[in-house]
């Protein structure tokens, strides 16, 4: 804990948004007339708020966690908590919102409202960082909706078009259901721990479990976490809205993905304490997780149009971010937030660039099914080389049942990664290159993993002991996974069956959820 | 909700078929409606495309009528751009006169100057127009629901799979059936229908009773929902507006097919598919009504007649863009006729260089250019292939783009290799390129496999906060170059056509000497360039460079079919260089001197470079003559970019340079260059009747001297393949501003691209065809300004009227007012202008 100044020099982390904000309203208000000045002083802000976040995360690092005093009276008023977590996130967002307005410079360049763009997307922004930095329910909570309603307006950008609009109307129902979720989360977690700082609900939530005395507001408060975690999240059934909002420029899609979409996951890791109390929410982590990671992933794979294929792809990792929390991995879960948060907006922007891609690594076809003895060998070899790199790091897979079970997750992925590189024939070139790039990704993994429990650890909640149904759940969803992959492995062999001919027209319309999600609306819209 | 509870019973209904339409007659209209649809090529070769292409059999204003009706479409563009035009005084009263005059036939057009300027400063919403109906159209107003976006994105979801060419790995199963029967087999499975609200079973049902064949499936339809004889047609065209870019692609289809001597059928299929959407639907909600809507709506379809204000509106646009086009029209011919060239070509002074360029407009800002910058050197205006019609494969490929125009078929297959290694050496690279490759594609099923997707991100998304500063700052390409992809940098340098016999995957690569002089005579020939040979021949192909541009190669070279017109200038100077080829030559009277050389090119279009192939191949004793050109090419380019820069707002002088080029590495740049944005005329004269005039890189250029042209083969070459391509760009630019909607491709910034041969405007909706909006507009101000072509030809009149005769293609683009023919005199002024049915008037300079 720092002396009280650095507490008050928090009070700083306002100011990236406040600025935002002022801009847009000056934008808005159009005293700031020009587009380019616009663009200029976001781009500014963007710069110069990574500078501080860089040295209030200095401190952070150094010196532990800083939280605000609260500007308003008593309970009531906002606050601002910087600890690993929303630091790490605050770099993300920042590095990724300049970006994104860099981007947005040229390419909504002449389209007669760029600047409405630029100051839907600085609120937008501001939002997201207000979030992060929430130090208590209030902020949180307003934050939340914040985002929420800012980012509406960047997905009806364009008014005009009215599949813009009813994309938006879906994301908007969705959102108010999961604002309410999250509103009676608060509430009862005020109501239990008597307090809305963060910190303070989630020492008291641990000390709750570890008491073994947990009150059932807060038990119910966890279930309530994950429902809003699952809207926020675009888990099924509700992924609709997410495959539809590619009505509004590119950036916007970045943003959304790299960003916005993953208020879920940050808010179940903000409150991982409190969801320990609840093995139904874990379970429920766990089984809304594990479905829609298997299921979106997989319906990925059916897409032809790069931007629903990319959305499918963003559902699937939040999906499986979800799991991880389930699993109690809250540190992994970040850590992939951050990657994906990355790749992702990589992938949007560089949509355009598709053709080429193809182009270079050939058109997708379906591959020569491996032989058994393949899967085998490669399976064996990618288990040694997962031995060996922990070994060598001096990692024991085998501590914690939650770990080792996602470890395991990841070994799957990697052993696909082998079997797709080294069979049908692979001269020995094409092995090497593959097995290499499997040894470093699972270097790069094992060194992220510790990186991010050794950074995150004290600011996030990893590992509970997990009870039998809780820790049943996580193994049942590696077996399943696994069989996922095995499939999809052996999925050449499978396409033309009668049955997978069937499940691959309802896979690809996606179980039919977002059209009976367009006909309840209808329904409703006609009811009125 | 009543409405969406559809419970169907078959007795509800009552059919009967219509004796009166037969099947021949609906056969009839489906080829008739077919045939309205214009080709979309895909974008890894996006070749321009003539929109009206279908309608090129009836008169502009007649088409104008048709299309509002089908399509909703404008074929002119918004009065408020005319009126603007008249005020500026850029569009005179004498303009203005002189197209009411021509178009004295034109029914409810505005009379009179005053009349027509009133109507162009009108302030009444321009005139909306019912289209025809479909039952999804009826079904829509009906219910509330929008039955006609349900249909278009359920069949445009559908088609995205079945086409895919590589961006999904799970394809469709019955990806290798002809459309219809793949589009049935699904729809036995798909679930859509029934869970949007089209009754249990219902739609399985309904797609079950229909035969097996397309045609069938539609002549049973069109009697189902009895269509009126008379309003056939306009209903399947419609149907096929409906899903307006799948159609096109299917056309495209159909073209290739042809082209090779086949046929193709999958237009038709695409016709059935969306026909059984309208019986479904119309027996879905028979009971709720539609029944006897349809019934009402459907005389729309044989009452072609439009109210009369709609058709002054129609009439009074087309006068003020015949007017604007006159506006043009006086400034060009004026610009021609300052300039006073001497009417005796004199025997020439030999030339230092001569450098052939492209047709293309972007060519001649920068041979005005080049001419600048030097007096010895003289430009060439020729299609960018530079008759060499090939087909290139790819180092470590089997199958290679044809590098044509669309409208011939390659007659040579030339391979690719790396120069200057032993045949083990390169058999070495190919296999290695072909095993990065394979590496590659399995990085990417790891990255995009179900499940592990996540083992990918986890570990390696991090490392794309690099590439993302990286791509932002333009210091990497998002995705390396395909014609650079697994190849090192020093194999890269000596990459280069073969025209030695190879065998790849069955097939013989290379060109006999025979062809090759063949080849050469006839390029030579059509250039007009048979003597007189500078010292150094500069064959300048053109390519763009652009990142990030699902519409990258609607920029490369139209002539090579959609690429750069590298491996054709590569292929030219190879044969062009050898003293075999010029030996023959020489006997059939083209006399190459010894100390010419031909030098392969490339121009930039998007940064003005120009870059020079092959430089080890030509001969020490032309070491200076190259330097010097580099030079002068260098110099050429920076006046060009300084040209170029304006309509790029670039206003710091000091930065064009870097400024444009920074453009060619933007991932964020929408608008990397112009293109062929602006382009109104083609011309085909010597460049001497040409030269030091500011065309503003709106003209095509192609040299032709009609007195070398004893048999006016080569005018009839030029009258049906460079003056139809030329045509196809302008008429693409033309519809891609006029109505965007329905002939362009809608806002850059939403595109998503399927297939990876179309883009879709957002997550759904139709395939979209032509230019993307940001091509045409800045933002501001349409920087393609709509103009059908103005052809200019120096040719004896009585030769032109020859060959339109003989072409009836032609004959129909011209005389229904698709584009405009004039013809200049030996000084190179316009002499008489062309005015349809054969017949050709004085035109007063």
């Amino acid at each position: 804990m720092g002396s009280e100044l650095v507490q008050t020099g928090a009070l700083l982390g306002y100011l990236p948004s406040l600025l935002l904000i002022a801009v847009a309203l000056l934008a808005a208000s159009n005293v700031l007339h020009s587009v380019d000045l616009t663009f200029q002083l976001g781009r500014l802000i963007g710069i110069g708020s990574f500078l501080l976040f860089l040295g209030i995360g200095m401190v952070v690092f150094t010196s532990g966690p800083m939280v605000s005093p609260i500007i308003g009276s008593g309970e009531i008023g906002l606050q601002i908590r910087f600890d690993a977590l929303s630091v790490l996130l605050l770099w993300l967002v920042i590095v990724l919102g300049t970006l994104l307005i860099q981007f947005s410079r040229n390419y909504l360049n002449g389209d007669p409202r760029q600047k409405v763009f630029f100051l839907r997307l600085y609120l937008t922004i501001a939002a997201v960082l207000l979030m992060i930095s929430s130090g208590n329910l209030w902020q949180l909570v307003l934050a939340w909706i914040g985002t929420s309603l800012a980012l509406h307006e960047l997905l009806t950008f364009y008014p005009e078009r009215p599949r813009a609009i009813r994309a938006a109307r879906k994301k908007f129902i969705v959102a108010r259901v999961g604002d309410l979720c999250l509103i009676i989360a608060a509430v009862l977690l005020f109501r239990d721990f008597g307090t809305t700082d963060i910190g303070a609900i989630r020492d008291a939530a641990s000390a709750a479990l570890a008491s073994g005395n947990i009150p059932n507001g807060a038990a119910t408060a966890a279930i309530f976490i994950v429902f809003a975690a699952s809207l926020k999240s675009a888990m099924f059934p509700f992924h609709g809205w997410l495959l539809e909002v590619m009505e509004t420029p590119t950036p916007v899609s970045a943003l959304l993905h790299a960003g916005l979409l993953n208020a879920g996951i940050f808010l179940v890791v903000r409150f991982g304490e409190v969801v320990f109390l609840s093995t139904p929410a874990l379970m429920m982590l766990i089984a809304i997780g594990g479905f829609t990671a298997i299921f979106a992933s997989s319906a990925m794979i059916t897409q032809s149009s790069v931007k629903v294929s990319l959305a499918y792809s963003s559902a699937a990792h939040m999906a499986f971010m979800i799991m991880l929390c389930g699993f109690g991995a809250h540190t992994v879960a970040i850590m992939h937030l951050i990657a994906h948060s990355c790749y992702k907006a990589h992938a949007f922007l560089s949509s355009g660039s598709i053709i080429e891609y193809v182009r270079n690594t050939g058109a997708q076809r379906l591959d020569k099914v491996p032989h058994p003895l393949a899967l085998l060998v490669n399976g064996a070899l990618t288990v040694a080389i997962f031995l060996a790199v922990a070994t060598a790091l001096g990692i024991d897979v085998t501590k914690r049942p939650a770990e080792t079970a996602m470890i395991t997750i990841f070994m799957l992925a990697v052993a696909y990664l082998m079997v797709k590189g080294n069979t049908g024939k692979a001269p020995l070139y094409v092995i090497s290159r593959t097995t290499m790039m499997a040894a470093l990704v699972t270097v790069a993994f094992f060194i992220l993993e510790v990186l991010a429990e050794a950074l995150l650890g004290r600011a996030v909640a990893v590992y509970p002991t997990l009870n039998a149904p809780v820790l049943i759940s996580v193994w049942t969803a590696v077996v399943v996974f696994a069989i996922v992959i095995i499939l999809s492995s052996y999925l050449p062999a499978l396409v033309n069956r009668p049955a997978w001919r069937a499940f691959y027209v309802h896979l690809k319309n996606g179980f039919y959820a977002n059209t009976l999600f367009d006909r309840l609306i209808d329904m409703v819209r006609l009811a009125r | 909700m009543s409405v969406l509870e559809t419970q169907f019973s078959a007795q509800a209904v009552v059919v009967t078929p219509i004796p009166t339409v037969s099947r021949d007659r609906i056969i009839c209209a489906v080829k008739q409606a077919e045939q309205r649809i214009a080709p979309l090529w895909p974008l890894r070769n996006f070749v321009a495309v003539n929109p009206f292409l279908g309608l090129a059999d009836v008169p502009f204003a007649t088409a104008a009528q048709l299309l509002l009706g089908r399509a909703g479409a404008r074929m002119t563009a918004p009065r408020a751009f005319y009126a603007r035009l008249i005020s500026d005084g850029r569009i005179t009263d004498a303009d203005l006169a002189t197209a009411i005059a021509e178009h004295s036939s034109l029914r409810h057009a505005p009379k009179g100057v005053a009349e027509l300027k009133a109507f162009a400063f009108s302030d009444t919403t321009e005139a909306t127009y019912p289209v025809l109906p479909t039952v999804a159209d009826v079904a829509s107003t009906l219910t509330g629901i929008n039955w006609a976006d349900v249909v278009t994105d359920a069949i445009s979801t559908w088609a995205g799979a079945y086409f895919d060419l590589g961006q999904s790995y799970w394809r469709s199963p019955w990806a290798q059936l002809p459309a219809y029967a793949a589009w049935r087999a699904e729809a036995m499975h798909d679930r859509s229908p029934q869970v949007r609200g089209l009754g249990l079973r219902q739609f399985r049902q309904t797609v079950q009773e229909f035969p097996e064949t397309a045609l069938e499936t539609i002549v049973a339809a069109v009697k189902i929902l009895q269509i009126p004889d008379d309003g056939l047609e306009p209903y399947l065209h419609r149907l096929l507006i409906t899903i307006h870019g799948w159609a096109s692609y299917a056309r495209y289809l159909r073209w290739n097919a042809e082209l090779y001597g086949g046929e193709d059928s999958t237009l038709t299929d695409l016709l059935a598919i969306r026909i059984v959407w309208e019986v479904a639907l119309w027996k879905s909600l028979a009971g709720k009504g539609l029944a006897e809507a349809w019934h009402k709506r459907k005389q729309e379809l044989s009452d072609v007649r439009l109210a009369e204000h709609v058709q002054r509106a129609l009439a009074g646009d087309i006068l003020l863009q015949r007017a604007f086009e006159k506006s043009y029209q006086r400034q060009l011919f004026t610009q021609l006729g300052s300039k006073q060239t001497a009417t005796v070509v004199q025997q020439r002074q030999r030339k230092r260089v001569q450098a052939a360029f492209c047709i293309d407009v972007r060519s001649e800002v920068f041979r005005r250019a080049l001419e600048t910058v030097s007096s010895e050197i003289e430009t060439i205006g020729f299609a960018g292939f530079f008759g060499f019609p090939i087909e290139y494969v790819p180092l470590a490929e089997v199958h290679g783009g044809a590098q044509c125009p669309v409208l011939l078929t390659p007659q040579f297959v030339i391979a690719e290799t790396v120069e200057g290694k032993p045949e083990q050496e390169v058999a070495a690279i190919v296999a290695k390129r072909a095993m990065n490759q394979r590496v590659a594609k399995a990085w990417r099923m790891f990255k995009f496999g179900p499940v592990s997707c996540f083992g990918f991100v986890g570990p390696v998304g991090l490392a794309y906060v690099r590439k993302l500063l990286l791509d932002t700052l333009g210091i990497t390409r998002p995705v390396p170059h395909p014609a650079q992809f697994g190849l090192d940098a020093r194999t890269r340098a000596h990459v280069a056509p073969t025209l030695d016999p190879w065998i790849i995957d069955g097939r013989t690569t290379g060109m006999s000497i025979e062809q090759r002089v063949a080849a050469a005579a006839g390029a030579l020939k059509a250039m007009s360039l048979t003597d007189n040979f500078a010292r150094m021949v500069l064959l300048a192909g053109h390519g763009s460079t652009t990142v990030n541009n699902p519409h990258a190669t609607a920029l490369d070279c139209g002539a090579c079919g959609g690429h750069t017109g590298e491996a054709n200038v590569r292929v030219a100077v190879r044969i062009l260089n050898d003293s075999e080829v010029r030996a023959r030559l020489c006997e059939q009277g083209i006399m190459i001197p010894n100390d010419t050389v031909f030098v392969a090119g490339l121009h930039d279009t998007t940064t003005d470079d120009v870059i020079i192939f092959d430089k080890h191949l030509i001969p020490a004793s032309h070491a200076a003559d190259l330097k010097q050109l580099e030079a002068d090419l260098a110099a050429a380019g920076r006046l060009a970019r300084t040209e170029r820069a304006v309509l790029f707002k670039l206003d710091r002088k000091d930065r064009i340079d870097k400024a444009i080029r920074h453009r060619s590495k933007d991932w964020s740049q929408v608008r990397p260059e112009w293109g062929l944005a602006g382009c109104a005329a083609f011309i085909v004269a010597p460049r001497d009747h040409t030269a030091g005039i500011k065309l503003d890189g709106r003209a095509f250029l192609h040299s032709y001297n009609w007195q070398q042209d004893t048999d006016f083969s080569v005018l009839e070459l030029i009258m049906t393949a460079p003056m139809i391509v030329a045509s196809w760009i302008n008429l693409q630019y033309y519809g891609s501003t006029v109505d965007n909607r329905v002939f362009g491709s809608g806002n850059k910034t939403l595109h998503n691209v399927v297939g990876t041969l179309g883009v879709l405007e957002g997550n759904s909706g139709d395939l979209r065809v032509g230019l993307p909006w940001q091509s045409v507009h800045d933002g501001s101000k349409y920087v393609h300004e709509p103009l059908r072509l103005h052809v200019l030809i120096e040719a004896p009149i009585d030769a032109m009227t020859a060959i339109i005769a003989k072409h009836e293609q032609v004959r129909q683009l011209l005389d229904n007012g698709w584009l405009y023919l004039f013809a200049l005199d030996d000084r190179g002024n316009v002499s008489h202008k062309y005015v349809g049915h054969l017949q050709w008037e004085p035109c007063g300079t």
